[in-house]
């Protein structure tokens, strides 16, 4: 990497140089990871979920045999990381192995999110052998009440704890988040008990945002300044309780940021809906192109990898300060209200104007 | 109506007894006087809050007792206390809390940024502005762009906390903190007020949210060469606790001080 070589040639280890890092990202072949989509259908009905999946789906899935298209484009476009999102990705469980096969077969990094519903000890170790390096597991409480009301379904709490259990048995450490709402924010020094005695020491978090359903339940679920001043503090405490246990806090708007701060930046990421489509960020209305129709590398040289170089997507990306603006975007995403940029889209028109 | 705490309302120290209960000799009628866990708990609620904040506090700390026999059993705890003189009403006309503080919202930083920006970073006669002290000129700008301000907010390198005007319900200043891993201090690391009369009733309205937490001190550092009027500290209670020599950005010196945060004496 031209960074390390600078770092060596220039004999000043420290150098840390902004620009020069920052330009790195104006070099990229291809983004850095992908999530991708693999139905919109759901065993749950979470009241937070963003892209609004569900038993009726609001995206048709694609076919077997057009999801192998797209994986065998995926690895030619060498992405480093791939993620197995959805819906709940188990429901199409002969697809999702025969596709962490092909992909990690050719060096690509394969995690998966699910809901343990259908996460038997069998299953693990089928999709362990097939390549499935990390799988991701979502614990709202420590009481099986206030999870099961947040997912929607009787019996989601212990189906997935016996997940969590049989995954870790497997030999993976899971990767459990948690959604802090006013419904479940008080629960969060419990769950931290429960992972540390099974030797998790780690718990994944990362805000509500009030999108897909979760925009239709955001007065039940979104929490005031107090209830989010009394969640932090329980993570203090918890911080000094167990000092080896990492809580770790992703914001979902990073890599918003870098794009309205980086002037060189290619794209680093972005998902492929369960259609093809390809969504430049979860949290806004913007596609470029869909990956059945055209491959993974067409769509970055014809515009993908500068997308959020455009004027529609920079203007958007700069408007974001918070997500009090990615709630009240005048296009919402997952509401099929996106702009289409791809060939003859919106892209063209504003860009050449 | 909010209820208060009436200070040095009891003699000597509220012991803790074998059971939990504590013993205590008001003021008012000085012989031995008990008060069990829940009425402990609800005692130490009360500190500028009202009938309907404690019972809200208790709700969610005991989701399985009834919303009615909190409410009774924090009012006549209430009662018992105003009878002894331990507790008073304050009328919020007659309060002289001017300010309430909030931990910020996603929809704060927008125009929180504007407001801290258009003081430019310039203390003025009416104005009380304490920022860390590198920074200054184009660091100062960036340091509270709105992106900049979530984003430290966001990963709690610095906490921010609206100061809001009780009677207008106006932004009226911004303070940053910073909890260090022993949850026991609390460094102030910005304020900025439109009008520095203000400061006691902000600094009153920190301390109130942190004394529920397990915070003992609050302290705030500043440079040899700041603006700021360390007497003014002083006389809020704020005491000097150190100096740490060289380390400003021009190469002076630090001044530490600090205040703890007043606590119940408990044996």
């Amino acid at each position: 990497m031209k960074v390390l070589d600078h770092f060596l040639i220039g004999q000043q280890l420290c150098n840390y140089n902004k620009s020069s890092i920052q330009k790195e990202y104006g070099n990229l072949k291809g983004p850095l990871n992908i999530m991708w989509d693999m139905t919109n259908r759901c065993n749950l009905h979470c009241m937070h979920c963003y892209n609004g999946s569900g038993e009726e789906p609001r995206y048709k899935d694609l076919s077997d045999e057009d999801m192998m298209v797209i994986g065998r484009h995926i690895v030619e476009a060498g992405i480093p990381i791939v993620c197995f999102c959805g819906g709940e990705p188990l429901l199409r469980y002969s697809l999702i192995v025969r596709l962490a096969n092909l992909l990690s077969e050719n060096g690509i990094l394969v995690n998966m999110v699910t809901n343990g519903l259908l996460l038997t000890k069998e299953r693990i170790k089928e999709l362990k052998n097939n390549g499935i390096n990390g799988i991701q597991i979502s614990l709202d409480s420590y009481s099986p009440e206030v999870h099961d009301k947040f997912r929607g379904r009787t019996g989601a709490y212990q189906k997935a704890m016996s997940a969590i259990e049989n995954i870790l048995l497997s030999g993976i450490v899971p990767e459990v988040t948690f959604i802090p709402t006013k419904v479940n924010y008080m629960d969060v020094g419990g769950v931290i008990d429960i992972l540390y005695k099974m030797g998790i020491k780690k718990l994944n978090s990362m805000p509500f945002i009030p999108i897909g359903r979760g925009y239709d339940n955001k007065k039940k679920l979104k929490m005031s300044s107090r209830e989010q001043w009394e969640f932090d503090w329980i993570i203090h405490r918890k911080r000094l309780e167990y000092m080896d246990f990492e809580f770790n806090n992703g914001d979902p708007l990073e890599h918003i940021y870098l794009f309205s701060q980086n002037p060189y930046a290619k794209t680093i990421t972005y998902e492929i809906r369960c259609n093809g489509d390809i969504v430049v960020s979860p949290y806004l209305p913007f596609l470029y192109g869909n990956a059945v129709e055209s491959s993974l590398n067409e769509l970055w040289d014809a515009g993908l990898k500068d997308i959020w170089r455009t004027p529609l997507v920079r203007n958007a990306s700069e408007r974001i300060i918070s997500l009090e603006e990615i709630e009240n975007q005048d296009n919402m995403p997952w509401n099929n209200e996106d702009y289409q940029m791809y060939e003859g889209g919106v892209y063209d028109v504003l860009y050449q104007s | 109506m909010f209820y208060t705490r009436v200070k040095k309302s009891y003699v000597g120290l509220l012991r803790e007894e074998e059971n939990g209960t504590r013993l205590f000799y008001p003021v008012s009628y000085s012989k031995p006087h008990f008060m069990n866990k829940s009425v402990y708990e609800i005692w130490n609620l009360i500190e500028n809050r009202t009938e309907e904040d404690i019972v809200e506090v208790m709700k969610k700390k005991y989701p399985k007792v009834g919303e009615d026999r909190l409410r009774k059993d924090v009012k006549h705890t209430i009662a018992y206390f105003i009878n002894l003189e331990m507790v008073k009403e304050v009328n919020e006309c007659m309060e002289e809390k001017v300010c309430d503080i909030c931990m910020f919202e996603e929809k704060d930083f927008t125009n929180a940024s504007k407001f801290i920006m258009s003081t430019g970073g310039v203390a003025t006669d009416k104005n009380f502005l304490f920022t860390s002290n590198h920074l200054q000129g184009e660091t100062f700008k960036s340091y509270y762009k709105a992106i900049n301000m979530r984003t430290n907010h966001f990963h709690q390198i610095e906490v921010f906390l609206n100061v809001v005007d009780k009677e207008t319900e106006e932004n009226i200043g911004v303070i940053g903190i910073y909890v260090c891993p022993n949850n026991s201090v609390v460094y102030v690391t910005t304020i900025v007020l439109s009008n520095k009369s203000n400061l006691e009733s902000a600094l009153n309205g920190l301390e109130t949210m942190l004394r529920n937490q397990t915070v003992k001190e609050i302290k705030i550092k500043f440079a040899d060469d700041s603006s700021v009027d360390e007497q003014l500290f002083c006389s809020l209670g704020f005491k000097k606790e150190s100096v740490i020599l060289f380390e400003t950005i021009n190469g002076g010196d630090f001044f530490i001080y600090g205040k703890e945060i007043e606590r119940e004496r408990v044996c």
